[in-house]
């Protein structure tokens, strides 16, 4: 009898014995920060956020969140008629100029904004624990990514005016201290320098050429920063900026570098080419929405 | 004073009080450890071979007038021998005189007690002298030959012969000697002297008998016993699951269903047999075949999970209900208080249903055949409107919206007028014609292209064509048995259940093992199995899901004909959803007919535990047993393409998936069990329980499948063409894991079966948090008086049983999903994948963050005080009564968060704080007039719930889901109101005419022209004039006032009766399925009654194009709730036992057979599923039928 009580303490501690790790489960069906810390997660981090310039996100499709912000350009301008008589559509809503504080679609926009914003800041955060990268490869993603990070914010600086910048530091405090962080923060600065700032950054960073095409380089960080000093009311520095991207892409093409594109790839191409008021006009006249 | 033997048991304070003394300290001392070592062993039992050392001790004495006592001291000098004896009674011999000599103690002895009525017995070194007349089994000296001796035995059997093991036997006065019956409910005791005595026998759940016999010399006196039910509730045991208590001992609020209450019930799921049947448990029936009930248990508690807890065989499991046999079931016990429930920890936060399923009783092996056949009817159809009032609605509209009178459908009339045939073709609008149009020519007749409908002016009842009258069946044949050394019960249950709605079905086999046996004192080995499978088919719906097949019956014009001419389904392909016509989406019947034959799900389960009772000392159990449940799951769909269908797809598709859970624990407990003389019962354990749940599934779908035969269909008979046409596989899967690690423990201390003590501690390490957070400790302590066991109470008669009870305790809950303690990404195509080469072939796979962790998360707590008391008054009338408090803190959430953090799905926190107070009462009786027997049952509860703390930080309010046609959520907690409230505009009336829109219109000049005439007036409730978002506010709360059941029983010779009545009072439902069925412009009955200016007393508002703030949630959706449902009316005729069988009883039920409610939806019973949508009706939900039986219960 001694021994089965020895036996079934034994068992008992058997069952202690696998303590050390049974209460670790990894969540299930996605990855940590940890996995993606390296080359390939960065890259892939990278591409999430650029899907973010589309604005397909979890909560809204191509209306609310589209990166042509065809709803609160197109629509409100009168270039495109919302159409159809369901008056509860939030889209109708803003082409009435009765949007309120309940309309879902700016919650929207903002969120996609943020977004985008979020993803930006996780590739900086990763990069700098990425084991396997240089500091090159490390600069040019971060560079990367505050190029994005600065479109994501211009965007919403674009839409409200008063909305608060989110730097990597303080994604960083809110993955340490909690989400409350972000109650924290005022929208009250004005954000343009910041904005300046990463498009300069980038600008400063990002080679001057890409091998995969999608990828911002040097000079599309420089026109985001003359459109940015536009904004800004900064006409001399953008004048000087532009003066000196405006040759290069016309001799780019004159030299063939960019092949024969397609109709979008055109438009991205006179995208970073037009100032800001030459868009002005070509929204007028062709019913495009530029950045 | 009546002689007992020493007390070893007793207390010091008691042992000092009693006239008995030791006459040596240390003896005394001894005795005492001797007590409390080893008290519950017999250790007092002397050898007939022990007397032998009397006559080996020689001693010298000599007595002149000495008293008894002082020969004792003298002899006590000599010798190593003492003596124990009562003063008063050796007191008296005095002037005793002995002869100096040297004498052998024994004759000594015997001389000195010759010519008393005194006598003695050695037990080691103790000589104990007591009075003999007083005490006959004892007064044997040791030197005189044994005395003639007899015994008893018999049998001892309940009211139905059927033996009761383990009843007790006492030989009231003889030192309560006594036995228990083995498990044939046989006795016997033996050396007993001749003479008369009371034997009492007492059960567990029986009444307790008295009865003098007589014993004679040398025989055996035979003797059985007939025991009587008891109508005392507090001899219920109760099974907690880690332990057995009698409900006697339980210092907390749990409640006891019977098998008997079980078999009144003829339901799929364990959770329905719950409804009003307990206090403090409420059920919501979700309908449809194989469903599974909603259980709440004293409120909500929670933000998620607010399921309790099932426990079967001691096995925790969670979903799976519905794979239970309830004729399986010997008891379900409800454990609502944290005195036990504690000892779940972490998972006994929603309070604890255990399961206990029927084991094999002594005897020989019996066989139960047990069925019903049962059909099952809707309770309610809804009144659809006839197609000519509808369109007469609809003329009602383009007049309100000044438009002109002319629609294709309905010509251009003053009034409208049906059209005869409707004809649909793929592209264009259909063609509307007359009855002798040759567009209408039947050789026109193109299934793909031309249907030619011919329209029913009659009007389709899309609800009758799809609901009806279904038949469900359930067989069972059990057989079970036991011996001294062995039980064991096997049952297989073979159950078809039809749904209401054609063609869904639910088919269950299955199959449970139970065995146990003891092959040595020491040892028990056993398990309990329930194999089971199981296949049905439903649609999809739900109460939350207004789109779903029960939605979608409202959404389909009557004008419609179920077929077209040439008897193919008729679709709305061609036909658009339009005001004048709703031609809704897919023929509801074409695709339930579709959805039914080719789409089913199969799932097994196997259920069950295996364990390992050693008991190396008496009293102390080291129990090792593993829980498992596994739950493999299959599922497949065929959607075939149909030309009539509106989403017709150009090519089919056949979708096969699997997976498997499985859910283990293996729990080792070393429990002990003292009891010291009936004044000190102590129970405790402590054990170490490891848990691990997994979860694996995938699935695939291929399309354009050539042939279609059912058993063709497979994965691997697809045909996709192209990557980018959209016919291609996919597939998809996923995993899902966790694991728990506690260790607890429990002691319950009982003195004089008068003051119970209870604690319970439990440490639960959860894989759900972070390593900072895993742990967390949940305690209990509990008190009960039974107050009517003091003496004082003696002379209140009509009290015969009052035990007061007071708990606090604590639980905690993790159910949330794994790894949320850091940031989760993922990478979904559809929100992070891009095309960064500029290939335009694939996009490259990106990363992006999918759920927000927060390393913070910890363990929500609820704690919940309990104070109560059980009662047995006037005999048999018990009642039970609780008040609680039960507050959860550091509840887990979702709260909203700000966009700033992005598009994630929003971290957990632990944000809020509820209470859920309240009162429960159970009251039950039972009695006789003459030759009817009855009993009666009655519970009430009520709780209310309040959201105490809202992490202001975070979020103010948490909102619950908005549905369209309002983007509005329905709900909102906010601290100080019950979770869930309903939140919404106040509607003040209809704006009757353009006057009294103006008047206010003047007030309120934020006012759109939406609030014009006919429109609804909502409040302005924050006086700013203008009508916004801001103006909405609290409009009811989902929460029963009261909850209540009512059970009568009722038996007359061999008729029984059983009326079951069940209610819930005072709880507001927020009825947002009058949205989709009874409002302007929606079909059902009563859509026409709006607003015009000849119809000013509508109850609806106006209909015209610029109706769209009418809908949105106010107080007019708002309705009461309470409803009282005759659940069960059961009549019986048991025929009289014979030798062809044991039992036979036929009987006859009604369920669901009346329900009182002023409630206008299809059924007040609703789903409570969610806290955050609680009380919110959309109508989707599978309707509950109305079910008559025939059944048979046959026993051999």
């Amino acid at each position: 009898m001694k021994r089965i009580f020895v036996f079934a303490t034994g068992l008992m501690l058997l069952a202690t014995a696998c303590k050390k790790n049974f209460l670790t489960i990894e969540a299930p069906n996605v990855v940590t920060i940890e996995a993606a810390a390296n080359r390939v997660g960065v890259e892939q981090l990278l591409v999430g956020t650029y899907h973010d310039v589309t604005g397909l996100t979890i909560h809204s499709g191509w209306w609310s969140t589209s990166g042509t912000n065809w709803v609160y350009g197109d629509i409100t301008s009168g270039d495109a008629y919302r159409g159809g008589t369901n008056q509860g559509n939030d889209g109708i809503t803003i082409e009435h100029f009765q949007t309120q504080s309940s309309t879902g679609f700016l919650a929207d926009k903002w969120r996609s904004d943020y977004d985008g914003v979020s993803r930006s800041n996780t590739v900086i955060l990763t990069a700098r624990l990425a084991k396997d990268m240089t500091d090159d490869e490390k600069t040019s993603a971060i560079a990367e990514a505050r190029f994005l990070r600065g479109h994501f914010h211009f965007d919403a600086k674009k839409m409200w005016n008063h909305v608060p910048y989110i730097s990597d530091s303080v994604a960083q405090d809110a993955i340490d201290n909690g989400n409350k962080v972000y109650q924290s923060l005022s929208n009250e600065p004005d954000i343009w320098p910041d904005i300046e700032a990463d498009f300069r950054f980038a600008f400063d960073h990002l080679p001057e050429t890409q091998t995969l095409k999608g990828k911002a380089n040097k000079w599309a960080a420089a026109c985001y920063l003359a459109k940015c000093y536009m904004f800004e009311k900064k006409f001399d520095a953008a004048k000087a900026l532009l003066d000196s991207i405006i040759p290069r892409l016309m001799a780019e093409m004159a030299l063939e570098k960019i092949p024969r594109v397609s109709r979008t790839g055109w438009w991205t191409i006179l995208m970073t080419i037009l100032t800001g008021q030459q868009k002005i006009m070509m929204n007028r006249y062709f019913r495009f929405n530029f950045l | 004073m009546k002689f007992l033997f020493p007390a070893w048991g007793m207390l010091p304070a008691r042992l000092s009080a009693s006239a008995w003394h030791y006459k040596s300290r240390i003896m005394k001392i001894s005795g005492i450890l001797v007590a409390i070592c080893c008290g519950g062993l017999q250790m007092l039992i002397a050898g007939p071979g022990k007397a032998q050392g009397l006559n080996d001790v020689k001693i010298t004495l000599e007595l002149k007038n000495e008293s008894l006592k002082s020969a004792f001291a003298k002899i006590e000098k000599q010798t190593d021998f003492r003596f124990a004896y009562n003063r008063k009674q050796v007191d008296h011999y005095r002037d005793i005189n002995l002869p100096k000599d040297d004498y052998a103690l024994q004759n000594l002895l015997d001389k000195l007690l010759d010519n008393t009525d005194l006598s003695y017995r050695l037990i080691r070194n103790k000589i104990i002298v007591f009075q003999k007349d007083k005490e006959q089994s004892v007064s044997a000296g040791p030197e005189t030959s044994p005395p003639p001796e007899g015994g008893i035995k018999g049998k001892i059997t309940n009211e139905k012969g059927e033996p009761v093991a383990a009843a007790s036997i006492v030989v009231v006065g003889q030192n309560n000697k006594g036995t228990a019956a083995d498990m044939q409910g046989e006795f016997s005791i033996s050396g007993i002297n001749p003479g008369k005595y009371t034997l009492r026998i007492s059960g567990v759940g029986f009444e307790t008998v008295t009865r003098e016999i007589t014993v004679n010399d040398n025989q055996v006196t035979e003797e059985d016993f007939q025991l009587k039910s008891s109508n005392n509730a507090l001899d219920q045991v109760i099974v907690t699951g880690y332990s057995k208590q009698s409900k006697r001992d339980v210092t907390g609020a749990v409640s006891t269903i019977s098998a008997d209450v079980v078999a009144q019930t003829p339901v799929t799921d364990v959770g329905s047999i719950l409804q009003g049947r307990v206090a403090g448990v409420s059920v919501d029936d979700q309908g449809g075949p194989g469903s599974m009930a909603v259980v709440r248990i004293r409120g909500f508690g929670t933000n998620g999970d607010n399921d309790p807890l099932y426990v079967i065989d001691g096995v925790q499991i969670r979903g799976g209900t519905n794979l239970i046999n309830p004729n399986d079931i010997e008891s379900i016990t409800i454990l609502k208080d944290p005195s036990i429930t504690s000892l779940y920890g972490a998972e006994g936060g929603n309070g604890v249903i255990v399961i206990t399923t029927k084991t094999g009783k002594a005897g020989a092996p019996r066989l139960e055949y047990n069925a019903y056949g049962s059909w099952e009817s809707p309770i309610k159809y809804p009144k659809i409107l006839s197609p000519q009032q509808y369109a007469n609605t609809y003329w009602g509209y383009l007049q309100n919206s000044s438009l002109a009178l002319n629609d294709p459908y309905y010509g251009n009339g003053s009034s409208p007028v049906l059209p005869d045939y409707l004809i649909e073709r793929q592209a264009g609008a259909p063609l509307v014609v007359g009855a002798n149009d040759p567009a209408a020519d039947p050789s026109l007749y193109n299934l793909s292209s031309y249907r030619i409908l011919q329209t029913n002016k009659q009007g389709t009842d899309w609800w009758r064509s799809v609901l009806g009258q279904s038949f469900t069946q359930s067989h069972q044949l059990s057989v079970s048995g036991a011996t001294d050394k062995s039980n064991y019960a096997l049952s297989a249950r073979y159950f078809d259940n039809k749904g209401i709605l054609q063609g869904t079905y639910f088919t269950r086999y299955t199959l449970r093992v139970n065995t146990e046996s003891k092959p040595a004192k020491w040892l028990k080995l056993g398990e309990n199995m329930l194999f089971s499978y199981s296949q049905g088919s439903d649609v999809s719906g739900g109460n939350h899901n207004p789109q779903g097949f029960f939605g979608d019956l409202y959404n389909r014009s009557p004008l419609i004909p179920m077929f077209d001419i040439a008897r193919n389904y008729s679709g709305p392909q061609g036909i658009p959803d339009s005001k004048a016509l709703h031609a809704g989406g897919n023929n509801v019947v074409l695709g339930q007919k579709n959805a039914l034959a080719n789409s089913k799900g199969y799932n097994a389960g196997v259920i069950g535990s295996g364990y390992v009772d050693v008991e190396p000392i008496k009293g102390l159990v080291v129990e090792s047993k593993i829980g498992i449940q596994f739950y493999p799951y299959s599922y497949r769909a065929f959607s075939d393409t149909f030309p009539q269908n509106v989403f017709s797809s150009p090519y089919n598709s056949f979708t096969e998936g699997s997976g498997w859970s499985s859910d283990w624990r293996w729990t080792n407990k070393i429990s002990y069990d003292l009891r010291i003389h009936d004044i000190h019962k102590i129970s405790a354990f402590v054990a170490y329980e490891a848990r691990q749940y997994l979860l694996r599934y995938s699935s695939g779908t291929t399309p354009s499948l050539p042939y279609t035969t059912p058993a063709y269909l497979n994965l691997s008979n697809g045909a996709p063409t192209d990557t980018t046409g959209g016919t291609f596989n996919t597939v998809g899967g996923g995993t899902d894991a966790a694991s728990a690690l506690s260790v607890f423990g429990n002691v319950n201390y009982s003195l004089l079966d008068k003051y119970l003590f209870s604690f319970v501690i439990r440490r639960d390490g959860s894989s759900k948090f972070g390593p900072l957070n895993k742990y967390g400790t949940f305690p209990s302590y509990s008190v009960g008086w039974r107050i009517s066991q003091e003496k004082f109470m003696d002379h209140i008669t009509w009290i015969n049983d009052l035990k007061l009870r007071a708990a606090v305790g604590s639980n905690g809950n993790d159910a949330i999903p794994s790894g949320l303690y850091e940031n989760q990404y993922n990478t979904d195509t559809y929100v992070s994948s891009y095309d960064i080469g500029g290939n335009n072939t694939a996009a490259s796979t990106g990363l992006g963050l999918y759920w927000i962790g927060n390393p913070a998360i910890h363990w929500e707590t609820n704690k919940t005080t309990n104070i109560g008391f059980d009662a047995v008054l006037f005999k048999s009338l018990n009642v039970s009564f609780s008040w609680f408090n039960r507050q959860t803190k550091d509840l887990l959430a979702e709260p909203p968060i700000t966009g700033l953090q992005g598009d994630a799905l929003a971290p957990f926190e632990n944000i809020m704080k509820f209470s859920n107070k309240g009162v429960e009462l159970e009251m039950g009786y039972g009695n006789h007039i003459g030759k009817l027997k009855y009993d009666v049952n009655f519970n009430i509860a009520t709780y209310r719930n309040n959201v105490q703390y809202i992490d202001g930080d975070t979020v103010a309010h948490i909102d619950g889901d908005s549905y369209a046609p309002t983007h509005f959520a329905l709900t909102r907690s906010v601290v100080g109101r019950p979770v869930s409230s309903f939140f919404g505009f106040i509607q003040d009336g209809i704006f009757q005419n353009a006057a009294d829109y103006t008047k206010y219109n003047v007030a309120h000049p934020g006012l759109t022209p939406d609030n014009a005439a006919g429109h609804f007036k909502f409040r302005d409730i924050n006086h700013d004039g203008v009508i916004n978002d801001n103006d909405r506010t609290f409009i009811g709360s989902p929460h029963p006032k009261f909850t209540y059941g009512f059970n009568l029983n009722l038996t007359y010779w061999n008729i029984d009766l059983s009326i079951f009545l069940q209610g819930v009072s005072g709880n507001k439902i927020f009825n947002y399925w009058r949205a989709y069925s009874v409002w302007p412009g929606a079909q059902g009955d009563g859509s026409q009654n709006t607003w015009s200016s000849s119809n000013t007393n509508a109850k609806l508002p106006i209909w015209n194009s610029n109706s769209s703030d009418d809908v949105n949630p106010s107080s007019f959706f708002v309705e009461n709730g309470s409803y009282l449902r005759v659940k069960s009316l059961q009549l019986g005729y048991t025929f009289p036992k014979n030798k062809a069988f044991n039992k036979l009883r036929i009987y006859v039920q009604g369920f669901n057979l009346i329900t009182f409610t002023k409630y206008t939806g299809i059924d007040p019973e609703i789903s409570t599923g969610s806290a955050t949508n609680a009380g919110v009706d959309f109508g989707g939900n599978y309707p509950i039928a109305r079910k008559f039986l025939v059944g048979i219960n046959f026993g051999l």
